[in-house]
């Protein structure tokens, strides 16, 4: 699922190599953690979160397929 | 994994590439509709990339655009099926406008289809533009992105 992710997002970024998705335990879920450049930030969002909505939703769909489960948040430090 | 964003990237071999990653073994079909790449998956799991309504369908759709999009801003839009699903459909909604559009012509109402997406008023839009006694509008809808269309029989018909 990681590599759906940074493939996804570094498909819609100008900056893929600031791209960085980690992995997190959360009880008994993973948490991809996504961190990218602030000017790219807008992109994965999308207009009125048209964009991340549908990445975590092909997420799901791809989770349930696996029998996994997992979220996706957006970091920003 | 290749990270350049400006090459132009093959439609095909991105969708099978983004649906590999979620585990779906595909095969994918290109054919051409109406100018338009069309896309046609075929699936051991059919049911679970169509999704509700089509949502997952219509939410790959969506991302795999913004990806080719970027990779290279004259790309043409690309459509996606499941096994004929979206034909079927469309097919159907075709079927509806022309009816609604019979209605129209005979009665002189105006006639208003459900809310859609914008793929799909795209569909009747076009499929209605040659009838030269209906024109069509589409009204925005409060709270959704999706609007309805009016049908409603053509005004200022050239003096006869």
């Amino acid at each position: 699922m990681q590599a759906f992710i940074e493939h996804v997002v570094k498909g819609l970024v100008d900056e893929p190599e600031a791209v960085a998705v980690t992995p997190v335990d959360r009880n008994g879920m993973t948490v991809y953690e996504l961190r990218l450049a602030q000017r790219d930030v807008g992109k994965v969002i999308g207009r009125k979160g048209n964009t991340i909505q549908a990445i975590r939703s092909l997420l799901q769909v791809g989770a349930s397929k696996k029998g996994v489960r997992c979220t996706l948040e957006l970091v920003e430090d | 994994m290749s990270s350049d964003t400006k090459t132009p990237q093959d439609p095909k071999a991105t969708l099978q590439t983004l649906l590999g990653h979620l585990g779906f073994e595909v095969s994918v079909q290109e054919q051409m509709v109406e100018e338009q790449l069309m896309l046609d998956i075929q699936s051991d799991d059919p049911g679970r990339l169509i999704g509700r309504q089509g949502q997952t369908l219509g939410d790959l759709q969506y991302l795999l655009n913004r990806i080719l999009f970027r990779g290279d801003d004259r790309t043409p839009k690309v459509m996606l099926d499941v096994g004929g699903y979206r034909q079927q459909a469309r097919e159907q909604l075709i079927k509806r406008a022309h009816d609604a559009a019979e209605k129209v012509r005979r009665f002189g109402d105006i006639i208003e289809l459900e809310p859609m997406n914008a793929f799909d008023r795209r569909i009747v839009h076009q499929c209605l533009k040659e009838d030269p006694d209906i024109e069509t509008h589409s009204v925005e809808v409060e709270g959704s992105d999706k609007k309805v269309i009016l049908l409603r029989p053509r005004r200022n018909v050239s003096n006869n």
